[in-house]
């Protein structure tokens, strides 16, 4: 695999790579390690694989608790300069499409422009499409209503070629760029809110302090970095963020240059 | 009785186990030393309570872990809502998001298989009560890796069909009731 460009899985967990080698394998019927090798000289298999090797299993409002925090109190707060969100390893579209929605509630759309990454190119034709994975409408409108108290989720949907998509009006904003983040990141010192949800499960420790230093570097002083609500911020690193919220895991990049050595609670 | 040279005991239940679960831990001796995962069927997206509930009787300390962290002795781990729990060649958790098994994140089956592919001969797998297929294959998994199986006695279940299914697959080590189940547990070196 390393020798094609984007695919260097070297640092992933190993027990993640034999998962999901394993199901592609079977859903390809795949029986021997040649095959594999041989089916990799294919761009298709190739792209299919990258697919694959993304986790696309999220949902929208995913920890509804997190969004209506976002929408109410961290998006409001972020520094002045920021016109940048960034979704560095988005797959299925539903944490890009979740931020849009909540800007367009707290009627700042327009204000930021969101740059979700994928290292797969059909991800990213799926997310710049707006595509709704339509097994997880029921789980959608769920969250949604555990996030508003209302029913206004399916107000937000339309219907492009037979296929259920989020409204033109809030996926404008949700640029998807095709790549890795750890090879290609926005060149730009405009970040002012980074969401790493659930990505970090899938990397050996060493890539998931790399991806992290690798992030909060990006990030613009006073921007702040979401994770996954179980994922591992190594202890050097969290002594350089303040943390806004234990349970939803936000972070704050200090405005001074030097590190904050304390933890400190809004 | 067979080898008890135990290094981790993992756990598996649907509908009906909350209260085997409690029972057990609320029985466990105080300096009981295995690690503990516990794999339990739960509502995706309620995150409290669980945790909280089996630590009210629990004698060892109950902890929903993060992502990458090592399992430690006197301490039972519970696999969080809306994921999946592994457990890695080097004794850390692995959490993921990855698509649900048997309707079910976590999934019983996959903390069981991983378990039994990490620690062979030196994992011992409870499979407790339950309504769903979900658990059995990992249970078989254990056994194939010369784990030591347990499954309780289906005429001590709410809802048999998670032992019925167990049992349909292999021949588990013991078919035993909870109280039996704590004995077995109790008398365990260590």
């Amino acid at each position: 695999m390393l020798e094609y460009p984007g695919m260097d899985y070297t640092e992933y967990s190993l027990s993640f790579l034999k998962r999901r080698l394993t199901r592609l394998a079977t859903q390809q019927r795949i029986r021997r390690k040649e095959q594999f090798l041989e089916r990799l000289h294919e761009a298709d298999f190739r792209a299919l694989l990258l697919t694959e090797l993304c986790v696309a299993n999220t949902e929208m409002f995913r920890d509804p608790a997190l969004w209506r925090l976002l929408r109410d109190k961290f998006l409001p707060a972020l520094p002045q300069e920021c016109t940048c969100l960034w979704l560095p390893h988005e797959t299925s579209g539903e944490d890009s499409y979740s931020l849009a929605l909540i800007l367009h509630e707290a009627e700042l759309p327009g204000s930021f422009q969101i740059i979700a990454q994928s290292p797969s190119h059909q991800h990213c034709q799926a997310v710049e499409a707006g595509l709704i994975n339509q097994q997880h409408h029921e789980q959608n409108l769920s969250n949604y209503k555990r996030l508003e108290d209302r029913d206004a989720y399916e107000n937000y949907l339309v219907e492009e070629a037979g296929k259920s998509c989020i409204a033109q009006s809030l996926r404008q904003n949700i640029n998807c760029v095709q790549g890795h983040f750890l090879n290609r990141q926005p060149k730009r010192k405009d970040i002012g809110l980074i969401l790493f949800r659930n990505v970090g499960l899938y990397f050996n420790p060493r890539l998931n302090h790399k991806a992290l230093r690798l992030l909060i570097d990006a990030l613009m002083p006073g921007g702040y970095l979401v994770l996954g609500l179980k994922d591992h911020l190594p202890t050097d690193l969290e002594k350089e963020l303040m943390v806004c919220d234990s349970a939803e895991r936000i972070y704050q990049k200090p405005l001074s240059k030097e590190p904050s050595y304390g933890i400190h609670r809004f | 009785m067979e080898s008890t040279d135990f290094k981790l005991i993992v756990v598996g239940g649907s509908a009906g186990s909350f209260s085997v679960v409690s029972h057990i831990l609320a029985g466990l001796r105080p300096d009981f030393k295995l690690p503990i995962v516990l794999s339990l069927h739960r509502l995706k997206h309620v995150r409290s309570g669980l945790v909280e509930g089996l630590s009210l009787k629990s004698k060892l300390r109950v902890i929903e872990p993060n992502d990458k962290e090592k399992l430690q002795q006197n301490t039972v781990y519970l696999a969080p809502a809306n994921y999946h729990l592994f457990v890695e060649l080097d004794g850390t958790v692995a959490l993921s998001t990855e698509e649900s098994h048997n309707h079910s994140r976590p999934s019983i089956d996959h903390t069981l298989g991983s378990a039994a592919y990490a620690y062979r001969d030196k994992l011992l797998g409870i499979l407790l009560t339950g309504a769903n297929r979900d658990g059995a294959a990992g249970m078989k998994e254990i056994a194939d890796n010369k784990g030591f199986t347990i499954v309780q006695d289906p005429l001590s279940c709410d809802i048999a069909t998670m032992p019925n299914e167990a049992l349909k697959l292999f021949h588990p080590d013991r078919l035993m009731n909870p109280e039996d189940i704590l004995h077995f547990l109790n008398a365990l070196p260590g």
